[in-house]
This record gives structure tokens, C-alpha cells and sequence, in this order.
């Protein structure tokens, strides 16, 4: 028993040592968040001889940012449902129906993780489709880039739900629509959930595809106004931080949300193989 | 049960038209721009097909793309181990009965959460040689011999480039591991123990053949991210000092912002050529994997 | 963090762009001094007779290099409202830095008195250039766009301005600008631009006065000079000369701004480099003035790690005197003094690497251009009538803290800094003749940052000098031969 103690012993000093080197960056641009610009800019872990409080405010008027938080919300919100929603059912067809085809497809959606996105050419094919400027288009964009990451982890997750829940609900007269939303999808929800954090966060995050893919600034998300504040001559850090501070905030209860999902939605994608 | 109607294929075909429709299609005619001579001034000179003659400039140039291409490789390989290894035995760590280890958990994978740009600027800020947090920190504990130039002393750049990227990424990878320690059973490690197994031999023999999965993945993401890895280095040195640090996406860069538009091109199919090959093979190995 | 999403981060920012023309525009740009510098300075004492002696003294001083420009004070009134432009929306695409604040009241009259919206897109520095490209290109680009201009960037930059710009030729507006600037705003004789911007010297050597005062230290006019400064600068402990190598685009200023060395060391050099009948390689001024850099950062004067460490802290290292000077615009010493509170006194020098003493004159700077493929071109038209009535202009430049002047033929309030009009009187006028290196030559700009990471490759030995030049020669050719430029065969 002694053994163990010690051990937990040292494995919380290590703990704490590793918490204390992840937090002291964050930490940095909280605290450098309430400065003046130019106490701000030299990065110090001292605190602010004035809290700026608002440096917040300021930041949300010349941020624009109450109308890029909405952006945001709708740029990853519906992109990511409706991609999560649509890859499941794919992988689901996918998984179940092996045929060379469907193998064959399978490689071509994983083959999107090595692939490069290339804004000059989708700008051309938004124009042909007369998509430019719109929020339709964005969110497309958006749903297509996250399909391959959540083809493929749906697709090993579905491999664990036995066939035999299938065949049950089709004894008892589901249809493939009913059997795959109110069976499968219920059993997979800690998969989707993980795929729908990851990718929450991940879109929200891209500033540029909404920046390549419109001209009207009344369509930039959150995520853009960081860029309002930096300059060749003028750099207020300050304003920087306190960006960065909310831009982060939706992210990071997204992620304290959904956390037991992920680590219980990777667990199961991530050991059936 | 009729296979057919139960899985009906169109489960498949409308996520697959919008997937090639704006992802992949886009991303085969960027490709194809690679085989031209498109450039700034395509607007006046027009576009011409030129074959393979951006590749051949690329393999013939007196840049050091060659340079670029180890350091690619190098990024890969010891970005990997640096991160994968140390998060594979902190998540052993933190699988134990530790108190308040879902703070833990969340509080290291907090770093993927900040833009680049920002990891960046409070990095370079941490590095800086006179004022940065971590030369003084050295200092204060009596280290102030390892004081170091840590973005611009050609020994130690990337050293500092591994420690940033092992900041942000250890998290990730370790959530991952993490998942996969929870779903051995307890009664493996217990038939171990009677056996009289010690730590290190319950590692070698219950808990590494059962993390194959979890292994896996972290290395086809961590393989594709170091071949492609372009934010981290731009933001810390952007290939600098000098072109100490360069990789191929920075050279690519470089080309698209002088205006060289097809050989740009051309450098990032060569690179996704390269990233497809090993990326699909260790994808087919995981397969087979799968099935044994 | 998302794979995927870093993968497609790292290619979109792959097909991002452009540190290179931003740094090195920007770099090259934010100057803005020409012929006219000396004369406005000189005469900003006398305001009732400023414009008149501003554009006597212009056209001398001007005659050095163009003719003379009109007369001094031109009135443009702004385009009277029938509501023609009811409910309309003006797109304004710009890069962080150009227009910011400054122009937000008068953005905001303009709005009102016709009635009208204006969308301004402010964007990030790193991405601007290819967006413009990306929009021009696919034929979706704002009413109004920006890029930083030179006497060669039209053609290099927009490429194609027939079919990219309003053709403003007649404009009542075009002798608003100095002659030397309207250089950057034509292309073939025709007038597509127009650059509003001050006229403050640029990335000259701001020093810290009272430092020098206390240490007995003279201004340096020779290279010889400033080593001695530096040497007993250093010896207190202080860094002689910060530089901010982790900008990237900072340290090669040192090289470029003085151009009119290696003209005066050579003449007709810049022509020469411009028909191919010159090289950088083997110049022996250039490999000169890269020696002494070398040596000054050897000795440690540019700071214990100057290739490490950005300008992110630059004015607080001012205000706490770890440093004495550095290379920047004069509107610099009136940000250190708000940013730090100090009570130094600071003022310019021309920086004599090489034996320097030519002034930078640079007749460059963000300009503004109207995009042919608009809906509203009589809008856009009204814009640039607006933003150039005095009115306007003073409003900008009231609205700008961090610049002094505005370099227009306008009779406006201009706020000379005293310790420019100190510096440019001592400006011998004469040593105005040439401009910045990197504006003068063609193709050199765009490989600002190439040659400032060959700099500091050459710094950490591991690149001889000729061979920096060597890679100016090179890229400088690559460029010439895209454009069909016939010099290079």
C-alpha cells in the first residue's frame, strides 16, 4: 500500500508540474488581457497595475464581434450537425453493406485527410454554382472539408453495434430510415457527440474559408476580428488577448460539456479496431 | 433481412456529392494547376499547359529544396516520438486511481483550443533571450547557465519548435491513448499479476497489445500533421533563422506569395503524393489489424 | 486539436499569402518621403505661408527629379447629393494598417450626406495580398481595393489595370497628389490610383537625444563614427542599436533604405539594374555595407539576440533605456513618448552604414483604387472626390496619432513633429535625388523577405555575402522573365 501511495505521490507532483507549463500561456493572456497596451505588450506574469475591464468592450464594438459570434455559431453549428448527421449515415451503409465499391469508397473519403483544400479553385466552382456570399455555401463548404475525419471514426465505432439489433428491428417492421435513427444513432450517440465537439471546434476556429469564400465583412466570423488589432506599427496586445479570451470561451464550454463524451465516444471508435 | 433495401445506397451517395463536389473536386483541379505556368500574371499572359516542367524546376533548382524536404521528415519522425511516448505513459499515469484526474485531462488538452497565431506570439514572447518567461524562470532556479537563444541559435531552434508542438499536441494524443487504457479489462492485468508480472512486463504483454487501436490512430494523424506541418514553424520562426527551419509547405508558401503560382502547386501535390502513400498504407496496415 | 482541420489550416494558410509583399511593401512603404519632404518641413513654422513656399520649395526641390507640380493648394469639393446614391453599398477592401480608424469619420460623413452604407473589410496583413488576387481573379472584388504602390507595383501587383481599374484620367483630384506620387498611382499615362500619405521620414535612425547628451556622444555621419558610438554605448550595458530581426522584415531596412549609396557609389546603378546590365553580385558598396552589419552584430551592438527577438516590446525597451536607437519612422518618437510616459528626448540621423548620407526618400504608399468590374461606379467616383476635399483630409489626419502630415498639395493644419523639421533641415537637399533601393529597381521589393532571411543566414556564417546578392540576381531574373521583361533575355 505504501508503494501505491508514493507512487500517487509523485505521479500528482508530475501532474501538477505538467498543469502549472500548459496553464502558464494561458494564464498570460488572461492576465495580459487587463492590461494597458503597453503593459501589455511587454508579457509579463505581474498583474495589471489597472484592471482594464474594458478593454472587453472595446474589443466587442470594434470587433464586430456580436455579429461574427453569430457567424461563428451558424457557420459550426449547422455545418457540423448536418455533416455529423450525413457521415453517420454513410459510414453506417459503409460498414454494413461490404461490397468492392463500398470498400472502395471508404479509401476515397479517407483519402480527404491527405488531401489539401484549395480556396482558388472552390471559389471558382462557387461561382459556377452562384454561391459566392452565401451562408448556404459556407456551411456546405464546411460539412464537406469534416467528412472524412468522421467517415472515419463512425465507421470503425459502427463495426461494434451488432447486426443482431438490426435484424431485430427489422422483424419488427422498421424501415431503413427508422432503423437507422431511432436504433443505430441512439447506440452511436457517444461517437457523434465526439465527432460533433471535435469538429465544432475545428470550424470555428477557420477564419479563412468564410474570408476566401465572401466579400461582405457582415458574413466574417468571431474568429476575424483578432486581425483588426494587429498592425505593422500598432499592435494592441491587450486587445489581442482579451479576443482571444472570448473567442476561446464558447469553445472551451463546448469541450467541458461534451468531455465524457469524447473520452468515452474515442474509447469505443478508437478499440474496435 | 434484404440487404439492399435495410442499407439503402443513397445513405451514401448524397454525403459522397458534397463531399466531391466541394472538397475533392477543388482540391484535383488545384492539382492541376500544377501542370501549367499559372502565376501573377496569368491575367495578362494567359494560362498554358507546361507539362511537367514546374516538377522538373523544383528537382533542379538551386533552392534548397532538398533541405526542406529532410527537415519535413525529421519534423515527422521526432515530432512523433516526442509526442506520442511521453503521452502514451502519461495517460498510463493518469489511468491509475489519481485524484482529480478529470481536471488533468481537461487541463492538457486545453493548448489545441488556442489559435496559432497566439501560441505564436505568447511563444515567441516566452523564448524572448533578455525578458522571455523562460530564460528568467532558468535563472531564478539557479539554471541560468542553460540560458539559450531559443528561436535563433541554429542548435537549439528546433528543439524549441518540439517543445511547442509537444505543448499543444501531447493532450490530443494522450485523450486518445487514454481511451483506449480504459477499455482493457481489469481481470487481464489481475491473471498478469497472479502469473507474477511486474510493471513493465504487464506493459509489454496486456497493455501494449491491446492499445494497437488507439496507436494507430495517433500515428496516421501524426504522420499526416508532420508532413503537412506548416502553422507552428511559420508563427516561431517562418522557417528561420536564415532557412534553418524550413519545411516543404513553408517553401511552398514562399512560392505562392512570390506570385508562382503553378510551382507552388506542384510542390504541395508532390507533398500530398508523399503524405497519400504513407498515409494509406498505414491505414491498410491498421486494417489488417483489425481483423486478427 | 482536429487533424483534418490543421490540414486544411496548413493549405488554406499555404494558399494564403503574403508575408513577402506585405513585409517588404510595408516595410518600403510606410516611408513616404519625397522630393517635397524638406520644403514642407522648412516651412510648417510660417502656416500662412505654408502651401505657397511648400510648393516653391517643391518644385525645387522636385527638380532634381520630376518636374515641377502645380500650384499649392488645390480645393476639390465633394460630388453634390440628389440622392442619387440612396441605400447603396460601398465595399471598401484594405489591409490592416492602411486604413484603420483614421478614416472612420470621415467614412461616417460620407454615409450621411448621400444617404449611402460603406463595408469596410479590414484584413489581416498575412492574407491581404491573396485575397485581392483570389477576388480580382474570380471577378469578385469590392467597389474599392488597395495595394501598396510604387512606380512599379500597378504592373506587378494589379497586372492587368485596364481591365482592373477605373481609368481616372482627368480626375480634378489627380494634382492633390505630388507629382512624385503620382507615379505610383499611373500606368501608361493613365490614372488609376490615388495615395493619400504623409510625408514623415522613414526608417531613419531614431536615437535617444538625452542618452547622448549624458554619454557625450556626437551624432555619427560616417561608419567609423557609429562604431565608436556603439562601442561606448555598449560598454554601459545598454544595446547601441535594436533590431527586431523576428519580425522578419526589419533588418534588411538597413540595407535598402540606403539606396543612394550605392548610386552615388555607382552612378546610373539603378538604371543598370533595371536593363540587366548591372548585378547586386560583386557590388562592392553592397558587400561593404554587409560587412558592417555582420561586424555590428558579431560585436553583439544589435542586441545579445536580435534574430530572435521581435518588435513586440520595442518601445518599452526605449522607455527603459536598454536600448538607444533603432531603425524607424519619426512618428515613432511621439508613440514612445505616449506609449512610455518617458522625458527623453529623441531625434533622427540618416544611417551611415556604407559612409551613408543619402536621404530615403521613398514616394510610395497604400493606394486606393477603384475596381472596374463595380456596380456603382458613380459612387466610387463620389468616394474619391470626398476623401480628397480638404475637409476630409484634415479629418484623416486629425484621426491618425501616429502621423504628422499628409503629403498633399492641400492647405491643410499639418502637425510637424519640432524634432523632424529639426532633422530634415539638416538634410542635405541634394542627398534627396535618389529613392530607396527597393523602390527604385524593379523586382527587388518582392524578395524583401528572401533577403532578409540570406541576411541572417550571412550573420550566423553559414552564407557569404556575394551569395546573398547572388539570390537577389537570381530572384530578381525569375521575376523578370515571368513578366516578359526584355532586358532579361
Amino acid at each position: 500500500m505504501k508503494k501505491k501511495r508514493v507512487a500517487n505521490f509523485v505521479k500528482t507532483i508530475v501532474c501538477l508540474f505538467m498543469s502549472l507549463i500548459v496553464l502558464a500561456p494561458f494564464y498570460m493572456v488572461v492576465i495580459n488581457s487587463f492590461k494597458t497596451k503597453n503593459e501589455a505588450a511587454r508579457m509579463s506574469l505581474g498583474l495589471p497595475t489597472e484592471w482594464m475591464f474594458n478593454n472587453y468592450i472595446e474589443v466587442i464594438d470594434k470587433g464586430n464581434l456580436v455579429q461574427g459570434f453569430f457567424n461563428s455559431l451558424c457557420y459550426a453549428g449547422i455545418s457540423t450537425v448536418l455533416g455529423v448527421v450525413l457521415c453517420s449515415m454513410a459510414a453506417f451503409v459503409l460498414s454494413r453493406k461490404e461490397t468492392k465499391l463500398n470498400n472502395f469508397l471508404y479509401y476515397f473519403f479517407l483519402c480527404g485527410l491527405f488531401f489539401p483544400v484549395n480556396y482558388v479553385t472552390l471559389v471558382r466552382v462557387f461561382q459556377w454554382m452562384n454561391l459566392t456570399n452565401t451562408r448556404l455555401g459556407i456551411v456546405l463548404v464546411f460539412t464537406s472539408s469534416m467528412m472524412p475525419f468522421c467517415v472515419f471514426t463512425i465507421y470503425s465505432f459502427v463495426q461494434s453495434v451488432p447486426v443482431q439489433m438490426d435484424e431485430a428491428a427489422v422483424i419488427d417492421g422498421a424501415g431503413p430510415i427508422s432503423l437507422f435513427f431511432k436504433v443505430i444513432m441512439p447506440l452511436m450517440k457517444p461517437t457523434l457527440v465526439t465527432c460533433f465537439i471535435l469538429e465544432f471546434m475545428g470550424v470555428w476556429s477557420d477564419f479563412l474559408t468564410p474570408l476566401y469564400l465572401s466579400s461582405k465583412s457582415k458574413l466574417f466570423p468571431m474568429t476575424m476580428a483578432v486581425y483588426q488589432f494587429f498592425g505593422k506599427n500598432k499592435n494592441y496586445w491587450n486587445y489581442i488577448f482579451a479576443d482571444i479570451v472570448l473567442t476561446c470561451i464558447p469553445v472551451i464550454i463546448v469541450y467541458l460539456l461534451g468531455q465524457k463524451y469524447i473520452i468515452g465516444g474515442i474509447t469505443s471508435g478508437a478499440v474496435k479496431e | 433481412m434484404n440487404k439492399k433495401k435495410i442499407y439503402p445506397q443513397w445513405f451514401v451517395i448524397i454525403p459522397l456529392i458534397i463531399y466531391a463536389m466541394f472538397f475533392l473536386f477543388p482540391s484535383l483541379l488545384g492539382v492541376f494547376y500544377s501542370f501549367t505556368d499559372w502565376s501573377s500574371r496569368t491575367a495578362l499572359n494567359g494560362l498554358h499547359f507546361v507539362g511537367l516542367d514546374n516538377y522538373i524546376e523544383i528537382f533542379t533548382s538551386n533552392k534548397n529544396y532538398g533541405s526542406g524536404i529532410f527537415n519535413t521528415f525529421r519534423f515527422t519522425i521526432i515530432s512523433n516520438v516526442v509526442k506520442l511516448i511521453p503521452a502514451f505513459f502519461i495517460a498510463v499515469m493518469l489511468k491509475g486511481g489519481l485524484k482529480g484526474k478529470g481536471a488533468y485531462r481537461t487541463i492538457l488538452y486545453l493548448p489545441s483550443i488556442l489559435p496559432f497565431v497566439i501560441i505564436g506570439l505568447v511563444f515567441k514572447s516566452i523564448f524572448n533571450y533578455n525578458t522571455g518567461l523562460l530564460n528568467t524562470a532558468l535563472e531564478a532556479i539557479g539554471l541560468g547557465f542553460l540560458k539559450q537563444k531559443w528561436l535563433s541559435d541554429l542548435g537549439v531552434v528546433w528543439t524549441s519548435i518540439f517543445g511547442v508542438d509537444a505543448w499543444r499536441g501531447i493532450g490530443y494524443v494522450m485523450t486518445i491513448f487514454l481511451a483506449g487504457l480504459n477499455s482493457i479489462p481489469q481481470d487481464y492485468y489481475e491473471a498478469a499479476e497472479i502469473d507474477g508480472a511486474n510493471f513493465w512486463h504487464k506493459l509489454r504483454y496486456v497493455t501494449l497489445p491491446m492499445m494497437k487501436g488507439s496507436i494507430m490512430i495517433n500515428l496516421v494523424f501524426g504522420v499526416t500533421y508532420g508532413l503537412k506541418v506548416f502553422d507552428i514553424i511559420y508563427v516561431l520562426t517562418n522557417g528561420g533563422p536564415g532557412h534553418a527551419t524550413e519545411v516543404i509547405t513553408t517553401y511552398a508558401f514562399q512560392l505562392y506569395s512570390n506570385g508562382q503560382y503553378g510551382m507552388s502547386t506542384a510542390l504541395n501535390s508532390i507533398l500530398l503524393v508523399i503524405t497519400a502513400i504513407i498515409g494509406i498504407f498505414i491505414v491498410k496496415f491498421m486494417s489488417r489489424k483489425e481483423t486478427e | 486539436m482536429n487533424k483534418k482541420t490543421v490540414s486544411a489550416l496548413l493549405v488554406t494558410a499555404m494558399t494564403a499569402s503574403l508575408v513577402a509583399g506585405c513585409g517588404s511593401s510595408n516595410a518600403a512603404t510606410d516611408t513616404a518621403a519625397t522630393s517635397a519632404a524638406p520644403a514642407a518641413a522648412a516651412t510648417s513654422e510660417a502656416p500662412a505661408a505654408t502651401t505657397e513656399a511648400a510648393a516653391e520649395a517643391t518644385s525645387e526641390a522636385a527638380a532634381a527629379t520630376t518636374e515641377t507640380s502645380t500650384d499649392g493648394n488645390i480645393v476639390i469639393s465633394e460630388v453634390e447629393n440628389n440622392g442619387q446614391f440612396e441605400g447603396q453599398e460601398l465595399s471598401i477592401l484594405v489591409s490592416a494598417g492602411w486604413m484603420d480608424n483614421r478614416y472612420d469619420a470621415t467614412i461616417s460623413r460620407f454615409e450621411d450626406t448621400y444617404g449611402c452604407t460603406v463595408d469596410l473589410q479590414t484584413i489581416p496583413a498575412d492574407q491581404y495580398s491573396d485575397i485581392l488576387q483570389s477576388d480580382l481573379a474570380n471577378g469578385t472584388c469590392p467597389d474599392i481595393f488597395w495595394i501598396q504602390s510604387n512606380p512599379f507595383a500597378i504592373d506587378s501587383v494589379i497586372v492587368d489595370p485596364e481591365n482592373y481599374c477605373i481609368d481616372f484620367t482627368g480626375a480634378d483630384w489627380q494634382n492633390v497628389m505630388p507629382e512624385a506620387r503620382q507615379a505610383s498611382c499611373m500606368s501608361g499615362d493613365k490614372l488609376y490610383g490615388l495615395q493619400i500619405w504623409h510625408n514623415s521620414p522613414e526608417y531613419v535612425m531614431v536615437y535617444n537625444k538625452t542618452m547622448f547628451d549624458e554619454m557625450g556622444l556626437e551624432v555619427p555621419t560616417t561608419y567609423d563614427e557609429f562604431l565608436s558610438v556603439c562601442d561606448k554605448i555598449s560598454a554601459e550595458g545598454i544595446t547601441p542599436w535594436f533590431v527586431p530581426g523576428a519580425d522578419g522584415w526589419q533588418h534588411q531596412l538597413s540595407f535598402f533604405q540606403i539606396g543612394g549609396v550605392y548610386e552615388e557609389n555607382q552612378p546610373g546603378l539603378y538604371d543598370a539594374l533595371n536593363n540587366n546590365t548591372a548585378t547586386f553580385a560583386d557590388n562592392e558598396k553592397m558587400i561593404e555595407v554587409l560587412n558592417e552589419y555582420k561586424e555590428l552584430s558579431d560585436k553583439g551592438y544589435l542586441g545579445e539576440d536580435w534574430i530572435g527577438t521581435d518588435s513586440t516590446n520595442m518601445s518599452n525597451e526605449f522607455g527603459d533605456r536598454t536600448c538607444a536607437m533603432a531603425m524607424a519612422n519619426s512618428s515613432y518618437i511621439k508613440q514612445i513618448q505616449e506609449d512610455t510616459g518617458t522625458t527623453d528626448e529623441f531625434g533622427m540621423f540618416l544611417i551611415p552604414l556604407g559612409d551613408n548620407d543619402t536621404y530615403p526618400t521613398n514616394p510610395a504608399g497604400p493606394t486606393m483604387f477603384g475596381y472596374k468590374g463595380t456596380e456603382h461606379e458613380d459612387l466610387v467616383k463620389a468616394f474619391f472626390e470626398f476623401v480628397c476635399t480638404p475637409d476630409s483630409l484634415q479629418e484623416i489626419l486629425d484621426n491618425s496619432p501616429s502621423y504628422t502630415n499628409l503629403d498633399v498639395n492641400v492647405d491643410i493644419q499639418q502637425n510637424w513633429l519640432p524634432e523632424e523639421e529639426e532633422f530634415m533641415a539638416t538634410v542635405d537637399k541634394t542627398k534627396m535625388a535618389t529613392s530607396v533601393l527597393q523602390t527604385g529597381t524593379k523586382y527587388t521589393n518582392d524578395y524583401w523577405m528572401d533577403f532578409g532571411a540570406d541576411m541572417v543566414s550571412f550573420c550566423q556564417g553559414t552564407m557569404e555575402a556575394n551569395d546573398v546578392l547572388k539570390n537577389m540576381d537570381t530572384n530578381r531574373a525569375e521575376d523578370a522573365k515571368t513578366a516578359g521583361d526584355t532586358a532579361w533575355k
